[in-house]
């Protein structure tokens, strides 16, 4: 998962009910897996802060992010590295070039499905990150 | 019921909201006030995970409404390190 679907759990627009479901099915559903970037603990808090969100609302929201069956997955070395090189050759933001590094180096360890985002700019790593959006998700 | 005392550090503007509020929803003491918050806190975060997030979206809407989405926000924080 990626900061921008994350950010809707704490918003009211489209799709956001659709993501506390997801949610709640995780927490629910043992042979659920999902997993994001400890990095996208601070790009949600960024993104609430600049949405005018107080400090204990913001410290609130983060720890019910983390009260959740969501690993939060380090930045190693190893994934920094990979973030470098999808950096370099493709022109993407930092943060992102992280999120799909993270993503690749998950697969490794764990069949995913595919990397819940609504950032339009993984499109442009549809060759090596497979994206769904909150729209291709079945209702649950 | 055996009852447990904890003290709680305010700032002054926090202690003037708290003592008008007591005031004006009629409460016995601030104490007494404090006590129903913790409760009502207490209560929100017991509450069963799609709840616990249902109303904590209510919350962030009624204290903090926001025009911009969350795929916006995002863009702007990408935007912002890209500027530093």
């Amino acid at each position: 998962m990626e900061p921008s679907v994350l950010v809707k759990l704490f918003k009211r627009e489209q799709d956001s009910g659709k993501m506390i479901d997801l949610i709640a099915a995780v927490d629910e559903e043992k042979q659920w897996f999902a997993c994001t970037s400890r990095w996208s603990l601070l790009e949600v808090a960024r993104a609430l802060r600049k949405d005018g969100k107080p400090k204990e609302l913001i410290e609130l929201n983060l720890k019910e992010l983390m009260r959740h069956k969501i690993t939060f997955l380090d930045v190693t070395r190893s994934v920094i590295s990979q973030a470098q090189s999808i950096l370099i050759s493709r022109n993407i933001y930092a943060s992102d070039a992280i999120h799909a590094a993270s993503y690749l180096g998950a697969t490794q360890h764990r069949h995913l499905e595919a990397m819940l985002s609504d950032d339009k700019h993984f499109r442009r790593l549809a060759d090596i990150v497979k994206i769904q959006t909150l729209n291709d998700v079945k209702a649950m | 019921m055996e009852a447990v005392s904890v003290s709680a550090k305010l700032t002054k503007k926090e202690a003037a909201m708290l003592e008008k509020l007591t005031r004006e929803y009629g409460f016995i003491s601030k104490s007494e006030a404090i006590r129903s918050a913790v409760r009502l806190y207490l209560n929100l975060l017991e509450l069963g995970p799609q709840e616990r997030l249902r109303m904590l979206q209510l919350i962030n809407e009624m204290i903090a409404p926001g025009r911009k989405t969350s795929g916006e926000l995002i863009e702007e924080a990408h935007r912002e390190d890209d500027d530093l």
